[in-house]
């Protein structure tokens, strides 16, 4: 009888060829758009800047917006199809598990966007600095991610791609769960749960290090402090990031889940 | 192969939907087979439920309580295994914007069994060209498609939500050539609708839903048993009928099958009898039960 | 029961003759687009009537009484389904039963010529 298993990996592959099929044709005004907006404004400050190394630093933010606010909206538009019942019952009517369609839709709106995006940047990259180094005669005044500065360390595209993969989650989840204006309101939530998240955090590393924190440590007679110690800042630090990698996407691709697998037309 | 029973079900509204509103369902139980020719015609009046029970065997909403088992699953668990095997036919449909060859091509390897060769022929006889784009067709081609695409699936479980509405009258009788032609030994096919002339040759067991549960489900040779349609001449009302309705010339009557002989039944008739006289309808062929378990 | 019909129709009319092969069930239920069932149970009947047989796996065939069964089966239904109805409308009409006679010969000889 169960000769469909409820797991296929080949499924998951099918349901990517078709979305990316369906989406083949509207991304691209977008991306169009977004690449001309960035040009602009590169050539403005190109234009405008008196220091040229300066300008790749400022830049950066150009690139963590468009990363992030592109990729959000992009997820919170990814279950568009449960938006309507005759479109939701269409959807949920193909024969794949709920795992699998919130596998793809990961997929797409997760690994392959941060891909896509960041060749975009770099095609963006090159064209603009051959675009800045023809009119203003600047070399190298934009930024690229992707070339190793050791000042920007944290600030490395790896890192702002790990920052969405993990932030998308919660658009995700806010796709399955609200039915119009899904990203407003996921924004509107996110920061409600990044405000009792911080809280919580907050709260339980004062509860352990309060006294450390306060009044500082006294080891052999000499005070060190006040302030947090060596040891709870890198518990803090550690509790922070396994919060911000690990536990909170899977809490949303949990939630997402469930709220799929329960979704009625 | 459905094996609905005590199926509770009430439409949900409110906040997180936890509010429960009027009872569609209550304690309602339902049995289908697959068999030579099991094309259940579901009929029920407006606001009966019919797409609702429909969605409850393919697992779209899920019932407050009883149990359901639709081909040895939950519907409800959305297996892929399930929906392999089911092809729901929407009334309102809904179809993406691409050329209908490309929706081949991306759903149909998700049914195990689905022919393209069929496809390509029902297609063919519907006088639809494969190139088109699915936006650009009528309501009633986009319903020829997804007919084509339902038939050529071979799912083992057919749903057919007023499969006639929006077909031009050629494209009725090849409708029902085709369905006629599709089911088998294994198959199971439900047809809802309120249009029962246009499928009258070709629904059997007969399903009506009222008052939130199954009022009646009879094969036609049992209700041709019991129950013989006539037209009767003349101008005084019938005495003694089930139901009389007055037509040019005289009246469409259903009387208790007293002579043996199988007339053919008039199925908006039947469905005004059962619906008009469920005490003497549930006498008369709950007698046959009592005769047979002797 | 039309179907009955259909095939005596074809029986009486020479169309069908005795071990001719008659439509399998899907065929007939194809063609005339009914539910397979309905067709099922018009064979069964028929061949209660020894009108047609089964052979097994390969379908459905005229028997040899298939013309006389037909014709004896058909005349009854005539006799107890028709005339009475006939009659009642006879009687209404006030036709007599020699104007009846007068009619069928002048039916019988306009056929003849």
């Amino acid at each position: 009888m169960n000769q469909i298993k409820a797991f296929d990996l080949s499924r998951v592959g099918l349901l990517i060829k078709k979305e990316i099929f369906y989406q083949r044709r509207a991304p691209w005004i977008i991306v169009a758009g977004v690449f001309v907006f960035l040009l602009i404004f590169n050539l403005l400050m190109a234009e405008d800047s008196d220091q040229v190394n300066d300008l790749p630093g400022n830049q950066v933010i150009f690139y963590v917006l468009t990363l992030l606010t592109l990729g959000t909206v992009f997820t919170s538009a990814s279950f568009n199809e449960l938006n309507n019942k005759s479109s939701a019952h269409h959807y949920l009517s193909i024969p794949a598990s709920s795992l699998e369609k919130l596998i793809s839709k990961w997929l797409i709106t997760g690994i392959f966007y941060v891909v896509a995006f960041n060749i975009f940047y770099i095609i963006f990259w090159l064209f603009s600095d051959v675009v800045t180094g023809s009119l203003f005669g600047i070399k190298g005044g934009v930024f690229n991610p992707f070339e190793s500065r050791i000042e920007m360390d944290l600030y490395s595209p790896w890192f702002f791609s790990k920052l969405y993969l993990a932030l998308h989650t919660i658009y995700l989840a806010g796709a399955v769960y609200f039915r119009k204006f899904s990203y407003f309101k996921t924004a509107v939530a996110q920061g409600f749960i990044f405000f009792t998240l911080l809280g919580l955090i907050a709260g339980i590393g004062s509860l352990f290090f309060y006294d450390i924190w306060a009044e500082g440590m006294h080891v052999n007679g000499n005070k060190i402090g006040p302030m947090i110690g060596e040891s709870g800042g890198a518990f803090l630090m550690g509790l922070g990031k396994i919060m911000l990698w690990v536990v909170f996407p899977l809490w949303m691709l949990t939630y997402s889940y469930f709220k799929l697998k329960e979704t009625e037309v | 192969m459905i094996n609905l029973s005590d199926i509770t079900f009430a439409y949900k509204s409110g906040l997180f939907n936890r509010k429960k509103g009027d009872m569609l369902f209550d304690r309602l139980d339902l049995q289908m087979e697959a068999g030579q020719g099991q094309i259940y015609g579901l009929l029920g009046k407006n606001g009966a439920g019919k797409t609702t029970l429909l969605k409850l065997i393919s697992g779209l909403v899920f019932p407050d309580e009883g149990t359901a088992e639709v081909m040895d699953y939950t519907p409800s668990d959305r297996h892929p295994g399930m929906l392999a095997d089911i092809y729901y036919v929407q009334e309102e449909l809904y179809l993406p914007e691409i050329k209908i060859k490309a929706y081949e091509q991306f759903y149909s390897p998700f049914y195990p069994k689905f022919s393209g060769e069929q496809f390509d022929y029902f297609l063919k006889e519907f006088g639809i060209d494969k190139e088109r784009k699915i936006n650009n067709l009528s309501h009633g081609q986009k319903k020829k498609v997804m007919l084509s695409f339902g038939m050529a699936c071979n799912s083992r479980l057919l749903i057919l939500d007023e499969p006639t509405n929006g077909l031009d009258i050629p494209s009725k009788a090849l409708f029902r050539k085709m369905i006629a032609n599709a089911i088998s030994d294994e198959r199971l096919f439900i047809i809802s609708t309120h249009q029962v002339k246009d499928v009258a040759n070709l629904i059997d067991p007969i399903i009506i839903l009222e008052n939130g549960k199954v009022l009646f489900n009879e094969s036609v040779e049992n209700i041709s048993k019991k129950l013989s349609f006539d037209l009767e001449q003349g101008l005084g009302e019938p005495q003694g009928a089930l139901y009389s309705e007055r037509i040019p010339g005289g009246y469409k009557t259903v009387r208790p099958n007293t002579t043996g002989r199988e007339s053919e039944i008039d199925m908006e008739s039947l469905f005004n009898t059962i619906i008009l006289n469920q005490e003497n309808i549930n006498k008369l062929f709950q007698k046959e039960i009592y005769h047979e378990s002797n | 029961m039309q179907i009955a019909d259909h095939i005596s129709e074809q029986i009486l009319a020479g169309q069908l003759q005795a071990g001719d092969k008659v439509l399998s069930v899907r065929e007939m239920a194809t063609s005339i687009a009914v539910n397979p069932n309905t067709v099922m149970r018009t064979y069964t009947y028929l061949q209660e009537q020894d009108i047609i047989f089964n052979k097994r796996g390969i379908g459905y065939f005229i028997s040899e009484t298939a013309l006389h069964k037909t014709r004896e089966m058909k005349k009854q239904a005539f006799i107890e389904q028709y005339l009475p109805q006939f009659f009642k409308n006879m009687d209404l009409l006030n036709i007599k039963f020699e104007d009846l006679q007068q009619i069928y010969e002048n039916y019988t000889k306009s056929k003849s010529n």
